[in-house]
């Protein structure tokens, strides 16, 4: 049995697993808040809200930014109480978390490789590079390594050359985001959907969501290679 | 190089050596081979020319 379990210190790890479960909660609305208008977690659009403060939809960054700083405090202390245990449940929290964006995030793609190719395209990028002919073998072949990477790193023990692929995806949504915004593209990411909408502030979040979660990302990839089931399990 | 440079390159260096490349290359292949297949098995309309570009659309007139 895993230190964090035996009966001394199985306290502990309880207090330690709920500050965790409710710092979850909290980087959930973050995201919620940033990338996923509309859904179940996202506060800034709730009708009671709305009708109390109509303007309160124009602050999703900032409530968002609000409950990772929570999220990240509560970490603290459960760190503090149980470190051992802390680890495990981040490590895990982390790996089924961006996996499962990252799955998420490649489904509409591969669905449609042709509207993600004009995607790429409205980005310029190619074309500045004078590569202009990888454009659709690009939109082709990344949203399987998006599905491919991020299902490795949920189902299978190679954490590390899972999370190293998508840390190199996250530099490249960065330094898509940032020449977008640098040449006024007006395009979205359109990391999770293909729209047409030409709001600024919607590749600003999605900017600032990257260069949150390439931290943990990261962090992953200086880890040893475990299976999920694996990390609760006392090492040998 | 100074002592941190040299210390920053050895820990890549050491980073390296230890990743897997069958595994991370063999993932990459994999993705290819599946590109392809999925270029093959969708719709006419939703499929691509294996190397080009798309057309640039006009920039919308009401970017917020």
């Amino acid at each position: 049995m895993i230190d964090c379990f035996q009966p001394q210190n199985r306290k502990r790890s309880i207090i330690s697993g709920i500050l965790m479960l409710v710092a979850t909660f909290f980087v959930s609305v973050c995201v919620a808040e940033i990338s996923f208008p509309e859904s179940i977690l996202t506060f800034t659009d709730q009708e009671w809200l709305i009708d109390l403060w109509p303007k309160a939809y124009r602050y999703n960054i900032q409530v968002g930014l609000c409950a990772l700083i929570i999220g990240g405090a509560l970490i603290v202390p459960a760190f503090k109480i149980q470190k051992d245990f802390a680890i495990r449940a981040l490590e895990t929290l982390c790996r089924i978390g961006i996996g499962g964006m990252f799955i998420f995030a490649s489904i509409f793609k591969i669905q449609n490789p042709h509207e993600f190719a004009v995607l790429v395209a409205q980005y310029q990028f190619f074309p500045a590079l004078h590569l202009e002919f990888l454009n659709n073998f690009f939109a082709l072949v990344y949203p399987q390594f998006e599905l491919w990477f991020g299902l490795a790193m949920i189902v299978s023990p190679f954490v590390r050359e899972s999370a190293l692929a998508i840390f190199w995806m996250f530099v490249s949504f960065i330094i898509a985001l940032g020449w977008a915004l640098y040449h006024d593209l007006g395009i979205t990411c359109g990391c999770f959907e293909i729209e047409g909408a030409a709001d600024k502030a919607e590749t600003w979040t999605s900017l600032i969501r990257d260069l949150i979660l390439i931290w943990p990302t990261l962090w992953l990839a200086t880890r040893k290679n475990k299976s999920l089931i694996s990390i609760w399990k006392a090492s040998k | 190089m100074s002592i941190k440079e040299n210390k920053i390159f050895l820990f890549c260096k050491n980073y390296l050596k230890s990743l897997n490349w069958i595994v991370l290359l063999g993932i990459a292949l994999f993705c290819i081979a599946l590109a392809i297949v999925n270029n093959i098995r969708v719709d006419d309309a939703k499929s691509v020319t294996w190397i080009g570009s798309q057309d640039i659309l006009e920039k919308p007139a009401d970017i917020l």
